[in-house]
């Protein structure tokens, strides 16, 4: 079921979280063979016992191993155990990955560093038009997350900290980490203080007048409680009871770059190629989330420390098709052989210039906001001057004038309330823009026979008529030509509907000063 | 329908057999067979047929159109993703069930685009109708060209994000039906794997790639009568369905 979201215009954050960060990001570029999933890692080399392990595997986790142990410790528990350090250039080459991925959806993107190394949160402002239903979009970006090699989960709330929150409760289970109703807050309002990263000293002095959960902090009055601690303090209480927060946002990085490492160095090229594909599949997969082709493949292979060999293949037309991709490398390579067995290869696919065509609309990268003002700038090129935009009211008194078209590039608003079903259907009038000038013939004070362009023939039904009259009191506007007096001012009309026999429905409008008719609309 | 149909056709068949049967010119194989019997059973059939209530397919993100017997016609109302025709001459209507239904979705929280060809929609007739301005994209092309509504109603389709987009191309004085078939077929192309309605409005049926086509017979004030085609299945659906207005002044 699809939780409703409860106000769209407020802010919405998404978080994503891969919880093995650092462990993915080496899977992703080394090649390990099948006994590797016994897998733990340390800050940096060299591996030592006393070392701590920083993150380790699932399966070890099911077998009693946990970050945090030392290496000799985890040893003991498990001697299959395989430790590695942390690399970062693998861990900057996931980054860029999970940043494609997350582009995709927003352009508001904070990456996290240091200690939140594996978290990244995007605004979702205004991508329920792109996403009616929020699971939608945390499928997207989960599978989409998979196909680049991660095991992430995306939580959604309505600030920084309730996001991340909301990771933490789908990744216990039996959540789908999707916070944006009072139901679901419900859940986060009972977490305890001690989730919230609040620095120690504040957290005690907390404690000490009894707030212990999210709740018993929206309980006290918030004046009081800022008042009580320093500006720093009061910052992470507004953090912790959900206060909407700014994303330091990143720049958008367009480097397209995946590497493989092999654990045997491969002299055979089918081989390679074969290693190499799934590096083919997540680039052309990160190429596909930002919406580019690429123009020209870079291959850098290492030599096992015996030299490397660098070629640059230029597509002849820009693509995405990595069986393409894969045969053109294969080609390449076979007709420069390799002097030595491969133990690396990095690919790097530099883009295409973006086509007009791709530069439309509800390319993903760009927001929902920024896609419909270039709908209507679009649309403008096809209008009249003020041809597109929502109707304003204007002059009520002035039929034609009642409502102007302002060009506006702040059309849509976002909002969903609950459907009002309408009861009843009222007649809609289609204006004849000017009105129409007709010959009518009057029978004891009403229409009995209309006669004008595109309809002729005899009322059958009168409606009216309804007399109209405004604007005497203003001397700004216009006398209508056929006032007697230059002091009458304002317009005197009568408005008839009428049913004729040729099977026209009209409004017909007579000025009484003058006695000239009109038709301003037809009923349809 | 169809069932009937082809029981009707079987029907009539059964006769022949039994004018040839009376003619003497049966094999005896074929005299075997017991017409009597048979046609007895298919009129069972068809009885049992015609009392049975109507059963449709009923899809449940339909968009009720608010008229009964119509949404009972339509499998529940108009379908996202499909384009629908509104045919009938002046007066018929049409506009009224399309301002109608833009009310339904305005009132649903959905962005309505109206491609205004000939400049006649009235906002005040929109307000009456419950239309919430705020939702309503109100396009109306340069000098009420035709080529420049169809341009406008592409860029919309193309641009998504829209729940019903309304293309009037009605004009007072010209025919609509010079629109090459492919135009409406890129729009009906463009409408596929989206979750907008596309509403066309016409004088003259021709647009073979809408999914309904509901043609407006009516020349009064205070009713008109819709048909439903299915126009991929050429048949139609059901009797004219009577549509009420509320009278002028009410």
């Amino acid at each position: 079921m699809s939780e409703p979201v409860k106000d769209v215009h407020s802010q919405m954050i998404a978080c994503l979280s891969v919880p093995r960060f650092s462990l993915n990001a080496l899977e992703r570029t080394f090649r390990y063979g099948e006994s590797d999933s016994l897998i733990g890692l340390v800050r940096e080399l060299p591996v030592e016992a006393t070392k701590r392990l920083e993150v380790v595997s699932l399966e070890l986790e099911s077998l009693g191993v946990f970050a945090g142990m030392t290496v000799a410790h985890a040893r003991a528990l498990v001697p299959d155990i395989s430790v590695r350090a942390r690399d970062s250039s693998c861990e900057e080459s996931g980054l860029d990955a999970l940043r494609d991925l997350v582009f995709s959806c927003s352009p508001n993107v904070e990456i996290g560093r240091g200690s939140e190394l594996g978290l990244i949160w995007f605004d979702l402002s205004g991508l329920h038009l792109l996403y009616p239903k929020l699971e939608d979009l945390k499928t997207y970006v989960e599978l989409g997350a998979r196909r680049l090699g991660f095991d992430a989960v995306l939580g959604i709330s309505k600030s920084k900290l309730w996001s991340k929150l909301a990771t933490n409760l789908a990744l216990s289970g039996g959540h789908t980490g999707i916070v944006v109703n009072d139901s679901a807050e419900q859940r986060l309002l009972e977490l305890s203080l001690s989730l919230l990263s609040l620095p120690t000293k504040l957290r005690h002095s907390l404690e000490r007048l009894g707030v212990r959960t999210i709740r018993d902090l929206l309980k006290i009055p918030r004046a009081e409680l800022l008042r009580r601690f320093n500006r720093e303090e009061g910052l992470s209480i507004k953090r912790a009871v959900g206060h909407a927060e700014l994303l330091k946002c990143e720049r958008e990085r367009e480097r397209f770059i995946e590497t493989l490492h092999l654990d045997e160095p491969i002299w055979d090229l089918n081989m390679l190629m074969h290693c190499a594909s799934e590096v083919i599949e997540r680039l052309s997969s990160r190429l596909e989330l930002r919406g580019h082709y690429a123009q020209s493949l870079r291959i850098d292979l290492d030599y096992d420390g015996k030299g490397a060999y660098q070629t640059l293949i230029e597509l002849s037309t820009p693509s995405r098709n990595t069986r393409l991709w894969r045969e053109v490398v294969l080609l390449r390579l076979e007709s420069n052989r390799p002097d030595a067995p491969v133990q690396s290869l990095v690919l790097e696919c530099i883009t295409a210039p973006r086509s007009k065509e791709q530069l439309d609309f509800f390319t993903k990268s760009v927001s929902v906001t920024e896609n419909l003002n270039l709908l209507v700038t679009k649309l403008e090129r096809h209008c009249a001057p003020n041809g597109v935009g929502r109707m304003q009211s204007g002059n009520s008194y002035v039929q034609d004038d009642a409502f102007q078209v302002p060009i506006s590039h702040k059309i849509i608003e976002y909002g969903r309330r609950t459907p009002e079903w309408i009861s009843g259907t009222p007649r809609i009038l289609r204006r004849i823009r000017p009105p129409e000038l007709v010959e009518v013939d009057w029978d004891q004070g009403l229409p009995c026979f209309v006669k004008g362009e595109g309809f002729i023939g005899r009322v059958r039904e009168v409606y009216g008529p309804f007399r109209q009259c405004g604007e005497w009191w203003r001397h700004d506007v216009e006398v209508e030509e056929e006032s007697e007096t230059l002091q009458e001012r304002g317009f005197y009309w009568d408005l008839y509907d009428l049913e004729l026999t040729d099977g026209h429905c009209l409004r017909l409008l007579h000025r009484i000063r003058g006695a000239r008719s009109f038709v301003v609309g037809i009923y349809d | 329908m169809e069932a009937k149909k082809q029981i009707h056709d079987l029907l009539s068949r059964s006769a022949d057999l039994e004018c040839f049967e009376d003619r003497h010119e049966l094999s005896g194989a074929s005299s075997d067979l017991d017409v009597g019997a048979l046609r007895k059973g298919l009129r069972d059939k068809l009885a049992q047929l015609e009392a049975s209530p109507n059963k449709r397919v009923h899809h449940d993100d339909a968009i009720p159109t608010g008229i009964a017997e119509l949404d009972d016609a339509l499998g529940g109302g108009f379908l996202r993703g499909r384009m629908i025709e509104l045919v009938g001459r002046k007066s018929s209507g049409m506009s009224s069930f399309a301002v109608n239904l833009a009310a339904r979705f305005t009132s649903m929280g959905e962005e309505v685009a109206w491609v205004d060809s000939c400049d006649a929609l009235d906002p005040q007739s929109l307000i009456e109708a419950h239309v919430n301005p705020r939702h309503l994209l109100w396009i109306r092309p340069d000098r009420r060209r035709l080529k420049h509504a169809l341009k406008a109603a592409d860029t919309i389709l193309d641009g998504g994000g829209f729940g019903l987009v309304v293309v009037d191309v009605l004009d007072r004085f010209k025919r609509s039906s010079s629109v090459p078939s492919s135009v409406w077929m890129r729009l009906a192309k463009r409408l596929e794997h989206r979750n907008t309605t596309c509403v066309v409005l016409r004088h003259y049926a021709g647009i073979s790639s809408s999914y309904y086509r509901l043609r407006f017979e009516g020349s009064r004030m205070c009713q008109t009568h819709i048909d439903v085609e299915k126009v991929k299945r050429k048949s139609v659906h059901t009797p004219s369905i009577p549509m009420a207005f509320a009278l002028p002044g009410d």
